[in-house]
């Protein structure tokens, strides 16, 4: 017998061997048949227990059919999504970061569902950072799932000793710096009185709406940068003139690393700009912080206003390749609608509706990022801007050059190159 | 033909448009050429190449000097050293590198990293010094990780061809009068020769496409001065949903690597021919 | 004699002093997993994990599927190491041994093969196996490790298989045995450290690997080991304690198995490259 004969055989054997014995028969998979609902989140959305019980109900009012949630991570969730929806197998419900729907509506991926949007509870009042990215060329194939809004987090004991009280305007804001160094700096000499690290792009979104200016604008057939904007420059500005005042966090770092949570808990620090289950972990790394965090919204440059604050958060939708989209548009409804929602917000979370502010009136934390929330604004509605927020990202790269002394105009010109030339894709 | 399959994929591909739309669905659209057309005329794509052929030389030769200077250390020293040695190295070879990137980034953190720590505890101002402020700094750390993780096997791989060498060439050298660097090339270079060849082929190979470590630390970052080939068409292939790009630019990487490597690869298949 | 003696202690300092750099990152892993979370992000250096906290690793293995990903990074993994191997060590025998029209194609392929950029491999072997209709099984990964270490594992152990005298075969072909049977008899015994060599690497290669396994497997109890890696890394922020506890149990399956075989693997790659 010929070798290579012998390889080619000896590999197509072992092949169909491992395909024959590498399934058992109680793995088959459920998506084929209607009566499963594969549903998909982000790793921390939904928390387990609301989880279950909307298993249960779902289950409960459909009788054969089953739900089952497949947790998501963040890493790689771009080829993830990406392949689900051109897999042969997509799930039935997907949550995706408000920002990105609009690719995967573009590519034809998901499912319209502006029929159904009438038949979900408080659609007329959704929160429009949630809604609007939801929607494409008129259409909406994204329901608001939940909303995420950063608020300045405190320390009330560290502003108590220092006998400083909250601010309600930006110079106030800036004023604390003073106060908060002499009281902690002596003996801490790596305390600052905010933790900003130079790449939160978030807060620089929010400062630049401030003022009046925009990310991007629409221009001609594709969208153009407008950092370089004087409303753009002036927001960049407020953003240095933020961080040399309050902060000497690491200018080329984000939020993530370290975790700024961390350096709060530690006394690293008496503020941070951040979302309420970052609280939460500062509680969780150090118990005796209960009670001593508060928060406030980012006061506008305008008195008695706040900076509108960038709106995170997901929405919900139905890839095109469902097998059970009715079924997963009544499950939508369920998780969009009241009762979910506002047990969502007993965890943490900003409901999805402005008619559903009420239900954290006794949370304060939670209450702050609702009004927050309320003047809050999400990034250009467009498929390309995804690619703008892939690393590396322009806009935190731009930040990093600005507060090591590159001049203001040259950095926003840059980043706005890059900015127009990944949305002309 | 099965190895290759994904391969012959990739560059039909590289013909196509295949962006979210297309891979959703299931359409196939010929472009031709436009794709190679416009990664050529994107200036940075050339700045990329340069800045990855010199990366590539540099860890090429940095793995090969240090990993042969290893060698010749662990050949050496002492038997308990030499165990020593040897365990280290298995330690840092079997580093995964996605731990591995992990643990230098870690090292070299700005505000809590040890070597900054360190470096301080010496009397230098490393306080919140900032290894990933400048390119140039940035590829500093990554080469640092990429030739740490390389070393291993080229130590070890040239210690075992020198182990080859009896002592009685080397008594023999001595008693010419060699010195040291007359043993070296007499005696050591040509018994390690063909091993260092091979090494030096496939760190050529590794290094030019290296990912992980390079994506790993910094995404390219600051400000895309660290983005190499591997990761240039990632990002503006995968990143950007432009998967015929991608597929273009990784043509390209081939062709370079193969081109480069042409030589060397002839020589292989040569020697493989005469082997008969 | 006395100069030599302290040139001889010199050299074993110097030796220990690389041990020690080669050895202090994979130490500084292991001592910020054992480390509470208040001594890792410190600005006072604390070099030894004192007192030492298990908390990490508690947290790392009890994250959901743990277990589920571990089985299938070893089923997964292991079985793409042996079909490669077994694969590579036939296909190395025809192409070190046979002459066959289009082998010296075949061997360009093979290097060809090697110089293609992983990541851009993504969508077409995702393309490849959507067309086969084996997204989402645990095969369909065993068959991507399986031809993304092939043409590594054929090009290295065709370098062991040439080492090994012919006359060897010969000699036991005229002693009654067919092609295969003397390929069974004598060529495997002696190609041993050539499969162990090859196979760490085949091994390394497929247990790192994350995209892939992320991309086709779509249920999240089948996937593997590197992403429960990932989870410690979100959007948010990096958990370093947990990082670095879960990198040092991903490290260890790698690091017993190169303890084990480190002497072959050292002997082996000395062998194959010495008619490489």
């Amino acid at each position: 017998m010929h070798i290579r004969h012998l390889v080619t055989a000896l590999s197509a054997v072992t092949v169909v061997i491992l395909a024959g014995c590498g399934a058992p028969a109680s793995e088959t998979p459920e998506a084929a048949a209607p009566s499963t609902l594969t549903v998909w989140y982000m790793t921390g959305s939904l928390p387990d227990d609301v989880a279950a019980s909307l298993k249960k109900d779902f289950e409960g009012s459909h009788p054969g059919v089953t739900v089952e949630y497949q947790v998501q991570q963040w890493d790689g969730i771009g080829e993830k999504l990406t392949t689900a929806l051109a897999g042969d197998q997509p799930p039935d419900v997907l949550e995706i970061g408000n920002t990105q729907v609009a690719q995967y509506a573009a590519a034809g991926g998901l499912t319209d569902l502006s029929d159904a949007v009438g038949t979900f509870e408080n659609s007329d009042s959704w929160l429009p950072g949630l809604a609007e990215p939801g929607k494409w060329e008129g259409k909406t194939y994204g329901v608001p799932f939940y909303a995420g809004t950063r608020t300045v987090i405190y320390r009330t004991d560290l502003f108590e000793q220092a006998g400083v009280a909250v601010p309600t305007t930006w110079d106030e804001l800036l004023a604390l710096g003073e106060p908060l160094r002499a009281a902690f700096g002596a003996g801490n000499p790596q305390f600052m009185p905010l933790y900003l690290p130079g790449q939160q792009w978030y807060t620089l979104a929010s400062l630049v709406w401030d003022e009046g200016g925009e990310l991007a604008v629409p221009a001609g057939e594709g969208w153009k940068g407008a950092l370089a904007t004087p409303q753009g420059q002036a927001g960049i500005a407020r953003y240095q003139q933020l961080y040399s005042a309050l902060s000497t966090a690491p200018a080329d770092t984000d939020e993530a690393t370290p975790q700024q949570y961390e350096i709060l808990s530690q006394s690293g620090a008496a503020m941070m700009i951040g979302l309420p289950w970052e609280l939460a972990s500062a509680v969780e790394a150090a118990p005796e912080l209960d009670g001593k965090l508060g928060v406030f919204a980012l006061p506008s440059k305008t008195a008695g206003k706040l900076a509108p604050p960038f709106v995170g958060g997901s929405d919900l939708a139905v890839p095109l390749g469902s097998d059970a989209p009715d079924l997963a548009k009544e499950f939508i409804g369920l998780v969009a609608g009241t009762d979910t929602q506002t047990a969502l917000a007993e965890a943490g979370a900003i409901p999805n509706s402005s008619a559903l502010a009420g239900v954290a009136a006794d949370n304060e934390v939670l209450q702050t990022g609702i009004e927050a929330a309320a003047v809050g604004r999400a990034t250009p509605v467009d498929p390309t801007w995804a690619s703008v927020e892939t690393a590396p990202n322009p806009l935190k790269d731009m930040l990093t050059q600005v507060l090591q002394g590159v001049p203001v105009q040259q950095a926003a010109a840059a980043a706005d190159d890059l900015i127009t030339e990944r949305m002309s894709s | 033909m099965l190895l290759g399959w994904p391969v012959v994929r990739d560059v039909a591909i590289s013909f196509q448009r295949l962006g979210l739309a297309e891979l959703v669905q299931r359409r196939t659209v010929w472009i031709g050429l436009e794709n190679y057309r416009e990664v050529l005329a994107d200036p940075f794509f050339w700045t990329v190449v340069l800045r990855t052929v010199v990366f590539t030389l540099v860890n090429v030769a940095l793995t090969m000097v240090l990993g042969l200077a290893v060698a010749l250390l662990l050949a050496a020293v002492s038997r308990a050293v030499q165990i020593a040695l040897s365990v280290a190295l298995v330690l840092a070879w079997a580093v995964p590198p996605i731990s591995a990137t992990v643990i230098f980034q870690w090292l070299f953190d700005t505000q809590f990293g040890i070597v900054n720590q360190a470096l301080t505890g010496l009397g230098l101002d490393f306080a919140d010094h900032s290894w990933f402020a400048t390119g140039i700094s940035t590829f500093g750390v990554i080469t640092a990780l990429v030739v740490w993780q390389a070393i291993p096997l080229v130590a070890l791989s040239l210690f075992a061809s020198t182990t080859a060498v009896g002592p009685e060439q080397y008594e023999a050298a001595a008693m010419d009068g060699a010195g040291p660097w007359r043993r070296f090339t007499a005696v050591t270079w040509p018994a390690i020769r063909p091993m260092v060849l091979v090494l030096t082929f496939l760190s050529v190979i590794w290094d030019f496409k290296v990912f992980t470590q390079v994506y790993g630390i910094r995404q390219g970052g600051p400000n895309r001065e660290t983005v190499t080939m591997a990761l240039y068409a990632y990002q503006q292939g995968i990143g950007s949903r432009e998967f015929g790009t991608a597929a273009a630019i990784s043509v390209i990487m081939m062709l370079m690597l193969t081109a480069g490597l042409a030589w060397y690869a002839r020589l292989m298949v040569r020697s493989a021919e005469d082997e008969q | 004699m006395i100069r030599r003696r302290g040139s001889r202690t010199l050299v074993n300092l110097v030796g220990v002093a690389v041990a020690l750099v080669m050895a202090f990152p994979v130490y500084w892993m292991a001592a910020t997993a054992l480390k509470p979370s208040g001594d890792i992000l410190s600005s006072t250096p604390h070099v030894l994990p004192w007192p030492v906290t298990f908390e990490h690793f508690q947290t790392a293995v009890t994250r959901p599927f743990f277990v589920d990903y571990l089985r299938n990074s070893l089923v997964v993994v292991l079985a793409a190491v042996v079909l490669s191997i077994l694969t590579a060590a036939l296909a190395a025998l025809a192409v070190a041994r046979l002459r066959w029209r289009g082998r010296r194609a075949y061997l360009l392929l093979i290097i060809l093969a090697q110089t293609a950029p992983l990541e851009a491999l993504l969508i077409p072997a995702f393309l490849v196996l959507r067309d086969a209709g084996l997204l989402n099984r645990l095969p369909a990964l065993v068959l991507t490790y399986f031809m993304v270490t092939l043409p590594f594992t054929v090009w290295t152990l065709r370098g062991f298989v040439a080492a090994i005298p012919v006359e060897l075969e010969e000699a036991a072909m005229t002693d009654g045995c067919t092609r295969l049977g003397a390929f069974r008899r004598v060529v495997f015994p002696l190609l041993a450290p050539g499969l162990v060599a090859t196979s760490v690497f085949a091994f390394i290669t497929a247990w790192n690997e994350f995209m892939f396994a992320l991309v086709i497997m779509q249920e999240q109890d089948k996937l593997t080991l590197p992403v429960w890696l990932a989870t410690f890394r979100t959007a948010f922020g990096t958990d370093w304690g947990g990082t670095m506890a879960a990198s040092t149990l991903f490290t260890l399956p790698v690091l017993v198995f190169f303890l084990l075989v480190q002497r072959r693997l050292v002997s082996g790659m000395s062998a194959g490259a010495v008619k490489g």
